[in-house]
């Protein structure tokens, strides 16, 4: 198993995230493993920049222990 | 203690006498190196009553004790002494190579007391420790100064250079301490204190080997960042023009969102500071026109100040030692004013914002020269910034004159002047003379009538962050023993920092609504006081705030501690180090007179007025109902903020400062 942490977006309460914002899942999950066991809706990923450790990242990349998956609201994009 | 080389020197600049003296590991293993040995010893030896600028006040250069392990971001060095600008602690940090050079010279801190007859430089080598004469030196700016004591000093190998310019050899009380090309350890009027000993600079040419319990760990730490900083450059999908849409966003949220550190790292690794400045602004942060506006006054803000603007001058980035963030970066100014200055240092946010919107200067090149300028001499750019914002409100409300001004129309934005008056600060000229020794003395001198404009606490100039957003950062400007450092803490750091990761007490930051965050609670109380007590550690080690901005769970502190040392501590056990730094600093001032509880915000930082509009319309706070809840948690009077004697005699601080 891995811990990712992850801090959802603004007004968005995510589930599964213990109370210091760490989920775990299996060895091997994905972004968008992790978005879908916070029960996030594709359209509200859609809203938002995701990254991993600070770069950009896309459902198919791969978490490893210890990663930081963030949002950044769509409009500051360009 | 491994890391650290357990030795510092004593230089008595009266006498001449120069001491190595052992330092027991206790002192490292219960105050770590930097600030904490820092402490010790300047509590020990500047007697309650001296004069700042007399014989008696130290001095002290300090390395961390990380520094030189390969620790990743662990090469701040730092100057303590008590403060001209307070009359109470004083300490600024600075970044490049000289902290290594320190502990290469086999000591982690060099600390100096009296005064020389006349000028003097230190040099130290693996067989020489001497001190030479500096008249050659003398009169010379910090980048002049210390280009010549490098090719003077060179012997096959380059030194390491501290030095002061030209407003520390002028005692100006918001002068600071330079090392490669004008980078400053700027707070406190730590260039005054050197001015003031006839002391114009360190050279250190060491080669002595810095230990490390496990290099190896060491080693794949260090490599660990350094593949996440390398991937998240350069910031993606972000450019400079979106930073102002972004600021903008996170004005108009009503709730404040605790947002992951690594969002930090490529933006500072790409930018550097100063991509704040429209973040800032835009969002509430960033102070405008004399802390008194808002956006609305810098509407050019976005454009003029588009962090890409400063990118594209770009012609060398740099990193400090053992830095893989690398926020720094050498500019072009070329083809500015008349070409006299090629290139000077990319501004940090915090000068980028002193001379642009506080002063609702939308000219860019005018910063640039002001950068350049002020590295040369050597002084505080947040307090020359603070300052000249004051002037000019005193002139456009009729409080100084023309006549005073010697012509200059200090009038909000007159980019030409302000860059006159910067000059004549420099040079103590006119009515830069009485602008030279900051705020507060200005506000004497010019009258109780002008003191609603001077933005200080305790004498201080506060950092260009807004505590009427951040009710945790306004409890660090007041109460940290060197008040108005924007270092320490803040709301928005505190989220970045994940610190609840690192200390078991520390709560987790939630979404909190913007007015209720300005409320004082306990939770806040406990949050700064475990920022604080972190970010003693972090000046201990010789980390960088930058370090602590990408979070704990990025830049791993504690491990990186453990590593270095043999140490097995837990994440507490060095929270409670930090605290006994905190609480030894704050001891220091309660013996020099200065209790912290006496000190306060400007009414205009605490929205007393409030805005009438911007993110912060209508905001205020109560920094004295917060601090009690600060203090209670820091084990002090909730009145005065002293230091209570239990909790002194729990942190063992009496057996300490017994040994010698």
């Amino acid at each position: 198993m891995i811990k990712v942490r992850i801090l959802p977006p603004p007004g968005w309460k995510a589930k599964k995230l213990d109370e210091r914002y760490w989920l775990e899942l299996p060895d091997g999950a994905t972004l968008a493993d992790a978005l879908a066991a916070i029960k996030m809706p594709k359209l509200v990923a859609k809203a938002f920049f995701v990254s991993i450790n600070g770069a950009l990242a896309r459902p198919g990349d791969e978490l490893l222990d210890g990663d930081s998956v963030a949002f950044f609201p769509i409009v500051t994009g360009g | 203690m491994i890391s650290c080389m357990g030795h510092i020197l004593e230089v008595d600049l009266s006498s001449g006498m120069i001491t190595k003296t052992a330092i027991p590991d206790e002192i490292y293993e219960q105050l770590l190196s930097g600030k904490g040995l820092g402490a010790w010893y300047l509590y020990k030896n500047i007697p309650a009553g001296a004069d700042p600028l007399g014989p008696d006040n130290v001095l002290g250069f300090v390395s961390g004790a990380l520094t030189g392990t390969n620790a990743p971001i662990c090469g701040r060095w730092s100057i303590v002494t008590k403060s001209p600008l307070t009359d109470g602690w004083g300490d600024a940090n600075c970044g490049g190579n000289f902290s290594p050079a320190i502990k290469k010279c086999g000591v982690d801190a060099i600390f100096f007391k009296g005064i020389s007859q006349k000028p003097v430089y230190l040099y130290v080598d693996d067989e020489v420790c001497e001190l030479r004469d500096a008249a050659d030196y003398w009169g010379l700016d910090a980048i002049e100064s210390e280009a010549k004591l490098i090719q003077d000093n060179t012997t096959g190998k380059k030194p390491s250079v501290a030095v002061i310019g030209t407003a520390g050899e002028q005692l100006s009380l918001i002068s600071g301490v330079c090392n490669e090309g004008g980078r400053i350890a700027a707070r406190s009027g730590v260039g005054a204190v050197m001015g003031s000993k006839n002391l114009k600079a360190l050279v250190l040419l060491g080669s002595k080997k810095i230990a490390c319990f496990d290099k190896k760990t060491m080693n794949a730490f260090n490599k660990e960042l350094a593949v996440k900083i390398k991937k998240a450059y350069p910031a993606g999908f972000m450019k400079g023009a979106t930073y102002g849409l972004l600021g903008t966003v996170f004005g108009k949220l009503p709730i404040n969102m605790p947002l992951d550190g690594s969002i930090n790292i490529g933006p500072l690794s790409k930018w550097g500071s100063s991509v704040n400045t429209v973040l800032g602004v835009q969002s509430g942060d960033g102070p405008v026109k004399n802390w008194a506006g808002s956006p609305k006054d810098a509407k050019w803000v976005s454009k003029k100040y588009n962090p890409d603007r400063l990118f594209d001058r770009e012609i060398q980035k740099y990193n400090c030692y053992s830095c893989t963030l690398g926020c720094g970066a050498v500019v072009n100014t070329k083809d500015l004013y008349d070409g006299k200055y090629e290139h000077t240092h990319k501004p940090e946010y915090e000068t980028v914002d002193a001379f642009g919107p506080l002063l609702l200067n939308d000219n860019l090149d005018s910063v640039l020269r002001i950068n350049e300028i002020t590295n040369r001499a050597g002084i505080d750019t947040i307090s020359v910034g603070n300052t000249v914002a004051y002037a000019i409100e005193c002139y456009e409300n009729g409080l100084i004159t023309n006549q005073q001004t010697g012509g200059l129309k200090l009038t909000w934005g007159n980019h030409q002047d302000i860059v006159k008056l910067v000059e004549m600060i420099i040079a103590r000229e006119g009515i830069g003379d009485l602008l030279a020794d900051g705020v507060k003395k200005a506000a004497e001198h010019f009258g109780q009538q002008t003191q609603q404009y001077a933005m200080h606490i305790g004498g201080q100039e506060p950092g260009l962050h807004e505590p009427r957003q951040d009710l945790q950062l306004a409890v660090h400007f007041m109460t940290d023993p060197a008040p108005g450092k924007h270092t320490i803490g803040s709301g928005i750091a505190y989220g970045n920092m994940a610190l609840w990761d690192v200390c078991s007490w520390a709560p987790v930051a939630r979404p909190e609504n913007k007015k209720k965050a300005r409320m004082p609670s306990e939770t806040l109380g406990k949050a700064s006081a475990a920022t604080a007590c972190y970010t003693m550690l972090v000046d201990g080690a010789g980390g960088c705030y930058y370090g602590q901005i990408i979070g704990a769970h990025n830049w791993k502190l504690v491990s990186y501690l453990n590593t270095a040392t043999g140490w097995s501590k837990t994440g507490d056990e060095y929270i409670e180090i930090g605290k006994r730094i905190q609480t030894l600093r704050t001891l220091f001032n309660v013996k020099h007179g200065v209790m912290p509880a006496s000190r306060e915000l400007p009414k205009r930082l605490e929205g007393k007025p409030p805005l009438r509009s911007g993110p912060l319309k209508g905001a205020t706070i109560d920094t004295k109902e917060q601090a009690k809840l600060y203090w209670k948690e820091m084990g002090c009077d909730m009145s005065t903020g002293a230091p209570l004697d239990e909790t002194v005699a729990q942190l063992g601080i009496p057996e300490l400062l017994g040994r010698t």
